[in-house]
C-alpha cells in the first residue's frame, strides 16, 4: 500500500530501509538487497566483498525468517522428558517439591505438563494437586479415557487447570486391559460422574466407589464396549432390532475371503478365513 | 375406601415445619415409609432391578411421588436428551437425565479418518458455534506437526471465534427464554445471529457448518465483503442494548441461573468460572484468567486494543 508520502507502509521497517538505502552501497550493508546474505556485489562477481561477520551485523536489520517454526511450536510433536530442571518451568519445579516421587514421570513440552502414574494412586494425587495452598488445581476440566491398541493398556487422562500460576495439567493413569479397575474421584468432583460413566460405557474401564456406573450413552442391556480398539459391529447386530439393516452391521461385509485372487489378484495378501 | 389413602400434600409445610423441629432439637429425621422401587416400566424401559445405589434411590417411589418422562421430543430438551423427573405433586425432587440421543460416534468415526477429515467430523459437534470445534484440532494438529500458523490467519481466527461466541451466546438467551415459555426474544436472537452469519458466509462460504480452518491456518482471508458487514454489524450493535432481555410471566427479569435453577454448593464441583458467576458468585472470589485465555494470538490480541477499551474490560470483565 502506497499513501500519500510515496512510501511503502505495507512493508515492515527492516524491508522498508533496507530497499530505500538505494543498490551498490559497498561492503557494509546489503546494498540495497532484502536478504543481506548475498555476498555477491554488483558490477563484479569477481570482486567478492565480504563483509566482515561483526560489521555485517550491526549494520543491516535481519528479516525475519518465516520458515522455521518460531516460539511456542519450535519444539513440540517430541517428547522430552525432564532432565534439565534448570530450564524447568516454576510449575515443575513446585510438582517436584512437592511430590517428589513424580520425578521420573512427569513429562513437558514447552506448553504443557503432564503427569504418568498407575490407576490406583490418582485420586490420592488429584486430591492434594486440588487442595494444595500453592497448587490450587481447583477445575476438572476433562476426564477421559484411551486406548492404546488391542493388546495394550488403558490410560485415563485427567486435565486440570489452575488460574493461580496459571497452568493446566494432563494426570494419565494407567489401566490394565485385563482388569480395568481405577478408584473413582466423584468424591472430588461431583461433576466427574457423567465423566466416568461416559468412560464405563465407551471403555468398559469400572471406577471403584463410584455410587452410580452405569451405561450413559447405550441402553442398559448392551453388551459391548463401543469405543475399543477391538469393537466389532457385527458382534451386537444379532442383539439389534434392526439386525444389520446396515451393510457395515453385518459380518459378510467384513470377511475378507471372499475377494480371492480370481476376482481381485494381488490385492489381497494373506487372508484366513475365520473357521 | 378411597378416603383411607393417605396422600401426602407435596406441599406439607407442616412436615418440612416437623423435619426443620426434630433436626433443631437433634433428633432424627422421623422415619419415612418404606418406597417401592418402580423400575423402569413407567418411563419406557423393561422392569429390571436396580443396578447401582443411585439408581435405586431415584426408581423408589414413595407415596405421592411419580416418574414423569420428559422425552427428547420436547422443546426444551432440545431433541439431545431425555430427562426422567420425579415429582411429589408439581415439585420436582430428582432427576435423572438419559443421554445420547444426538451421540453420532464422532470419536469412532475420526478414528478411521485423516486429519483433513476430522476437520470436518468436529463441525457439528456444537453447530451453533462451529469455528470452536473446529480450532481446538487445529492447534491440536499444530502442536503435534510442530508448524505455526502465520499471524494474519491466528488474527483472523480470534475475530472469527470471537463472533461465533457472540452468535452462540445470543442465541442461547433467546432459547433461554424459550424454553421457559417466552416466544419472543427468541426472533430476536435469531436476527442478531442472522447479521453474523451473513459476515461468516463471507468469510468462509458457508451459513452454518462452516469448514474454515485448517492446520497452519484458514481456508480463506478476510474479505472486503466480510468487513463491511462487519463494520455495519458492530454500528448497530449498541443500539440493541436498549432492548428488554427475558422476562417471567410476572414481568421480572430473568437472570440466567437466578432464582430457578438449582444452586451449587461450595464443594468443588468440575464447573467453571462462568457457571459460578451465574449462580452469584462474586467476581473477586471467583479464579480468573486475562481477557483471553492464554493463546499466544489472545494475548497479542490483547495487547493491540486501544486503552479505552482495556479500561473498559477492566470495569466489567466478561466472563
Amino acid at each position: 500500500m502506497v499513501r500519500g508520502d510515496g512510501h511503502l507502509h505495507h512493508l515492515g521497517w527492516a524491508l522498508q530501509a533496507q530497499l530505500q538505502r538505494g543498490a551498490g552501497g559497498g561492503s557494509g550493508h546489503a546494498g540495497g538487497r532484502l536478504c543481506a546474505r548475498l555476498s555477491a556485489a554488483p558490477g563484479g562477481t569477481h570482486l567478492r566483498h565480504d563483509p566482515p561477520p561483526g560489521a555485517r551485523q550491526a549494520a543491516s536489520r535481519r528479516v525475519v525468517d518465516l520458515r522455521r517454526p518460531r516460539g511456542p511450536a519450535s519444539g513440540l510433536g517430541r517428547r522430552r522428558q525432564l532432565t534439565a530442571p534448570a530450564r524447568a518451568g516454576a510449575l515443575v519445579r513446585l510438582l517436584l517439591d512437592r511430590f517428589p516421587d513424580l520425578a521420573r514421570s512427569l513429562w513437558t513440552d514447552e506448553d504443557s505438563v503432564e503427569v504418568q502414574i498407575d490407576g490406583a494412586a490418582a485420586p490420592d494425587l488429584l486430591q492434594r494437586l486440588r487442595d494444595d495452598p500453592e497448587l490450587t488445581f481447583w477445575y476438572l476440566a476433562d476426564a477421559a479415557a484411551v486406548d492404546y491398541g488391542v493388546d495394550q493398556h488403558f490410560e485415563v487422562v485427567y486435565h486440570l487447570y489452575s488460574d493461580k500460576h496459571p497452568a493446566w495439567l494432563r494426570i494419565r493413569a494407567r489401566v490394565d486391559r485385563g482388569d480395568p479397575h481405577i478408584p473413582t474421584i466423584t468424591h472430588l468432583w461431583e461433576g466427574a460422574m457423567f465423566h466416568e460413566r461416559e468412560m464405563y460405557d465407551m471403555m468398559g474401564i469400572i471406577f471403584d466407589g463410584n455410587r452410580d456406573l452405569r451405561r450413559i450413552y447405550m441402553s442398559p442391556d448392551y453388551r459391548s464396549f463401543p469405543q475399543r480398539k477391538d469393537f466389532l459391529l457385527p458382534d451386537d447386530a444379532a442383539d439389534s432390532p434392526a439386525a444389520g439393516v446396515n451393510p457395515l452391521e453385518r459380518p459378510e461385509t467384513w470377511d475378507l475371503t471372499r475377494l480371492t485372487d480370481e476376482l481381485a489378484p494381488g490385492v489381497i495378501g494373506h487372508v484366513k478365513s475365520e473357521t | 375406601m378411597t378416603s383411607d389413602v393417605q396422600i401426602p400434600d407435596p406441599l406439607d409445610l407442616e412436615r418440612d415445619e416437623e423435619a426443620r423441629l426434630r433436626a433443631a432439637a437433634g433428633l432424627a429425621p422421623a422415619p419415612r415409609p418404606a418406597g417401592e422401587y418402580a423400575g423402569f416400566e413407567s418411563v419406557g424401559l423393561p422392569d429390571r432391578p436396580p443396578e447401582t445405589e443411585r439408581e435405586e434411590e431415584l426408581y423408589t417411589l414413595a407415596e405421592g411421588e411419580m416418574l414423569v418422562n420428559m422425552g427428547p421430543q420436547h422443546p426444551s430438551t432440545h431433541g439431545v436428551m431425555r430427562l426422567v423427573v420425579k415429582v411429589r405433586g408439581e415439585v420436582v425432587i430428582d432427576i435423572d437425565p438419559v443421554l445420547g440421543y444426538l451421540h453420532r460416534g464422532i470419536e469412532k468415526l475420526c478414528e478411521e479418518a485423516t486429519y483433513t477429515t476430522v476437520l470436518t467430523y468436529v463441525d457439528p459437534m456444537d453447530y451453533l458455534a462451529s469455528m470452536h470445534n473446529e480450532h481446538a484440532p487445529a492447534i491440536a494438529f499444530e502442536k503435534l506437526f510442530g508448524v505455526r500458523a502465520p499471524r494474519r490467519a491466528e488474527y483472523i481466527r480470534a475475530l472469527v471465534v470471537e463472533l461465533n461466541r457472540v452468535f452462540s451466546h445470543g442465541l442461547m438467551m433467546g432459547f433461554l427464554a424459550l424454553d421457559m415459555g417466552g416466544l419472543t426474544p427468541i426472533l430476536y436472537s435469531f436476527i442478531n445471529r442472522d447479521e453474523i452469519v451473513d459476515m461468516l458466509s463471507a468469510i468462509s462460504g458457508q451459513r452454518m457448518l462452516f469448514n474454515f480452518f485448517r492446520v497452519g491456518g484458514v481456508n480463506f482471508d478476510a474479505n472486503d465483503e466480510f468487513f463491511s458487514r462487519l463494520g455495519k454489524w458492530r454500528a448497530g450493535v449498541h443500539r440493541q442494548r436498549g432492548l428488554p432481555g427475558p422476562h417471567d410471566r410476572d414481568g421480572r427479569p430473568l437472570r440466567p441461573g437466578g432464582d430457578l435453577a438449582g444452586r451449587l454448593g461450595a464443594e468443588p464441583a468440575g464447573v467453571g468460572r462462568a457457571v459460578r458467576r451465574a449462580q452469584g458468585a462474586s467476581l473477586l472470589d471467583l479464579p480468573r484468567a486475562g481477557i483471553r485465555g492464554h493463546h499466544p494470538a489472545g494475548r497479542r490480541l490483547e495487547r493491540a486494543l486501544p486503552a479505552a477499551h482495556r479500561r473498559d474490560q477492566a470495569e466489567h470483565p466478561p466472563h
